[in-house]
């Protein structure tokens, strides 16, 4: 005789006693079974395997896999200032001219010999000849009109515009492969901004809008554009019809963003990515021991602190000095790149052409506690350091700190997002800002280097100030171009005042640390740290 | 039930509209421009205006959210500030990632969850409960980011049996896809499993003390008949309300998975956007998040009424 079983809570009850189970003991093991299976699973099939396509085949059929940190999210040239964009610029289109910021040398490149000055204000530019877009249409002289008439359109935000193309008043067409432009002053450094400008197809740009143009543009290169997923990755593809020399010789170029440095590594030694555009300093010395092949760059970022000369306390430049004495910057590079960064003194990178020996505050506490009491503080004069959260960013401030606190100050670090810490800038509110840069990609000529310097914004300093600084500038870009002597004394003697005046006290120049693995042959690197054209590149099978 | 389902769908109305509002006060509190965000430090003032004017972001607040849920209303979330992209095209296309990652860490979880959890209980005081709950311990204090990171070496980088990341469409190769989220799908599953785990070996060791369980066995029922018809059952509830609350973090544990594991999903798209203030996707993210919790709530309480009739949904 079966008992019926209570139940708790007053359940319905079955005949054979308890609940019935919805879950049988059959059912369980296979639950499990099927659990199994799902574990054992995926350990099968081939290798490693990856998202991106694989090396394939190498040779001409090869894929080149890049990664990096940095955000993809812009494919027109006209605006892109990322090396998302700066790919894309360098492999899809052409920018007028190619300048090599170390030994200032300005090839030709979309032009077909480099822009002849007219006059003082005149310039005549030539498009190279043979040059098709890719939808097979005819490159001419209306492509570059188009093309810099709408980046100085401020309502199409592109900041080449106003940073690279102030100097230009117009350009007028002479004939379909000629251009004239008209300055507003003479500009002894055109040909090197002219570098950063790369034309565009009107037709195509004008048909599908700045929107879509962004997401899929349409060039002359080597390479032609595959795909794209914002924030993840962009693809080219060898353009096959690419009517000049020197022709792709992979088939595929793929640049993915993976935010951390270790997964970045990680992709690489598992085959699933070539090369690292932008290995964390303190995973370099993990790269060499690891098989893969590491590399050390120039680049042109910088870090620096920048100073609210505006207001109290650093609207004294005795205590702006004292800031600039209490840095040790060989102590900085040392503890937060592993000493795979350069001190920098100046506005200009130290390899830059123009890069002035200039007479920099050296590392002396005491002599910023003397300055610190000539301005009147007595006790540690205390204020508040601003610290972006990147990679570096918090070492940097930790051993800032440490060196402020040194010479006679009380720092209070204040990290945040940089989006988040520009607000305090733009409405003036803050004290000093340890922050990293790279102008270098929208022009690495020296006037914009300088230029950065001397916008108030990142100095909230009055106008009156700042009026020998710009002034200088000014007078300085207008030496011609064939007078280097000329203009290497007169950006050295502003390189002086800038440091001088210490409303930015720089600090190091950071080298780029790539890796690859060893099937990758015949990658190059411009002086901003991004990958040069990429048609001499191979990837073995 | 249909009743029950019913007024709980209409209920999600209101709740949903409380998390915008809120999401919406508190992304715009947070210090940062998007107009400075996006176009960077150079951007003149005179462009910085002409992108708030377009996007605008001068209007009041009050003004920028009426439009903003106008638009939802009709199913337009807008377009991200940062690429011009539909934010119902990125939802969509970065949802899938993190549901598939979720989904595969809840189906490796639970199992192993539900079986060491009652073995546990069963064998209290012996080797089993002690290793579980060492394991558990364990699965519970490691950071997903550092377990995430150790697994790759292991299983991608040493023994090159599993990507190190990425991920795979499953229509494109649902066998790839499996296997490109293996790894980021068992670093969640581990404190998952954990939690579970220690859930279930509680209720099963409250239960096996039941009058009902003592009663079965004076009939002479074999403990294996108790555990799995009459322990196991009353187990359930419990055991999938956790799970069902776990969801909600295992949605948040999934943002430092899938930047680690190089996952395409909507944990990445929220770290992206919020750096870049790109305040469209942020509230798209946010609803998004806000109806998948609730969702799964729903889901799991009429799970549960169906194994339990003791349960009557009001």
């Amino acid at each position: 005789m079966q008992l019926d079983a209570t139940v708790e809570g007053g359940g319905a009850v079955s005949a054979h006693g308890g609940l019935d189970s919805p879950v049988s003991r059959r059912a369980a093991l296979g639950l499990m079974a099927g659990t199994a299976l799902t574990v054992v699973l995926p350990a099968c099939g081939s290798g490693s395997g990856g998202a991106a396509a694989g090396s394939g085949g190498g040779g001409g059929n090869a894929t080149l896999r890049m990664v990096g940190d940095q955000v993809i999210t812009n494919l027109d040239p006209r605006t892109s200032l990322g090396p998302d964009g700066v790919v894309i610029r360098r492999n899809m289109f052409k920018t007028i001219t190619l300048f090599n910021s170390a030994n200032g040398d300005v090839t030709p490149l979309f032009a077909a010999e480099l822009p002849q000055q007219v006059d003082a204000t005149t310039w005549l530019l030539k498009v190279a000849p043979g040059q098709q877009w890719q939808d097979g249409s005819k490159v001419t002289a209306t492509d570059v009109k188009y093309t810099i008439d709408w980046m100085q359109n401020a309502r199409n935000g592109s900041l080449f515009g106003t940073a690279v193309l102030d100097v230009v008043k117009s350009v007028e067409v002479v004939d379909p492969s000629t251009v004239r432009l008209h300055l507003t002053r003479s500009s002894g450094s055109l040909l090197e901004r002219l570098s950063a400008i790369a034309p565009v197809p009107k037709a195509v740009a004008e048909r599908v809008g700045p929107k879509r143009f962004k997401i899929q543009p349409l060039g002359l290169g080597p390479f032609a554009f595959e795909g794209f997923a914002a924030d993840q990755h962009e693809t080219l593809k060898r353009w096959e019809q690419y009517p000049l020399e020197p022709k792709a010789q992979v088939a595929h170029a793929d640049l993915q963003r993976i935010v951390e440095g270790s997964a970045r590594i990680n992709a690489l030694q598992g085959g699933q990515a070539d090369v690292d555009i932008n290995v964390d300093p303190d995973l370099f010395p993990v790269v060499s021991g690891s098989g893969l092949k590491g590399a050390k760059h120039a680049g042109a970022g910088y870090n620096a602190i920048l100073l609210n000369t505006g207001i109290k306390p650093f609207d004294d430049q005795r205590v702006r000095l004292a800031v600039a004495h209490a840095i040790d910057r060989d102590e900085l590079a040392k503890a937060v790149w592993n000493g795979l960064a350069q001190p920098q003194v100046g506005p200009l990178p130290p390899w830059h052409y123009m890069a002035a020996d200039v007479r920099a505050p050296a590392h002396d506490p005491d002599k910023a506690k003397a300055l610190l009491r000539a301005a009147g503080h007595t006790s540690p004069l205390e204020f508040e350091l601003m610290q972006g959260i990147y990679s570096t960013g918090l070492t940097m401030a930790t051993v800032l700190q440490k060196q402020l606190e040194a010479a006679g100050f009380k720092v209070r670090i204040k990290t945040g997002d940089a989006e988040g810490l520009y607000q305090y800038v733009f409405n003036k509110t803050w004290q000093g800002f340890s922050m990293r840069g790279n102008t270098s990609i929208i022009g690495g000529y020296a006037d914009l280097y300088a230029r950065w310097t001397s916008q108030a914004i990142f100095n909230n300093a009055p106008a009156s100030e700042l009026a020998p600084i710009v002034k200088g500038l000014e007078k300085a870009d207008a030496i011609p171009s064939h007078d280097l002597g000329a203009r290497k004394a007169a950006y050295a003697a502003l390189q002086q005042t800038i440091v001088d005046q210490a409303r930015i006290v720089y600090l190091v120049n950071p080298s780029v640390l790539t890796a690859s693995v060893k099937s990758v042959q015949g990658m190059t690197f411009g002086p901003d740290g991004v990958p040069n054209t990429l048609t001499s590149v191979t990837v073995a099978a | 039930m249909i009743a029950y389902t019913a007024r709980r769908i209409l209920l999600t109305v209101p709740t949903l509209l409380g998390v915008s509002v809120i999401s919406f006060m508190l992304i715009h509190l947070a210090p940062g421009d998007p107009a400075t965000a996006i176009l960077g430090v150079l951007a003149t003032p005179q462009m910085i205006e002409h992108f708030r004017v377009a996007f605008h972001l001068n209007d009041p607040l009050p003004l920028q959210y009426v439009n903003w849920l106008g638009g939802v209303v009709t199913g337009d979330f807008g377009f991200s500030l940062v690429t011009p992209v539909s934010v119902t095209s990125l939802l969509g296309r970065q949802f899938l990632p993190t549901v598939l990652l979720t989904g595969y860490a809840v189906v490796l979880a639970v199992p192993i969850a539900v079986a060491t959890g009652v073995a546990s209980a069963v064998r209290r005081g012996k080797a089993v409960d002690t290793i579980s709950r060492a394991a558990w311990l364990f699965g519970l204090s490691m950071p997903s980011f550092w377990l995430g990171l150790l697994l790759i070496l292991v299983f991608g980088v040493e023994l090159r049996v599993l990507p190190v990341g990425g991920y795979v469409s499953p229509a494109e190769d649902p066998v790839q896809c499996l296997r490109s989220l293996f790894l980021p799908a068992l670093t969640l599953a581990l404190p998952l499993a954990a939690v579970v785990s220690r859930i279930t070996r509680a209720t099963v060791l409250e239960l096996l003390d039941k009058d009902f369980v003592r009663t079965a066995r004076a009939k002479g029922a074999s403990q294996r008949r108790i555990l799995w018809r009459h322990v196991v059952p009353n187990a359930v509830a419990p055991t999938l309300t956790t799970i069902g609350l776990q969801v909600g973090y295992l949605l948040g544990g999934a943002v430092l998975v899938e930047d680690v594991f190089n996952i395409p999903g909507l944990g990445r798209l929220l770290v992206f956007s919020v750096g870049n203030r790109d305040y469209a996707v942020i509230q798209g993210i946010v609803l998004l998040g806000a109806l998948s919790v609730i969702v799964v709530q729903l889901i799991v309480d009429l799970v549960i009424s169906r194994f339990d009739p003791r349960i009557r949904l009001r």
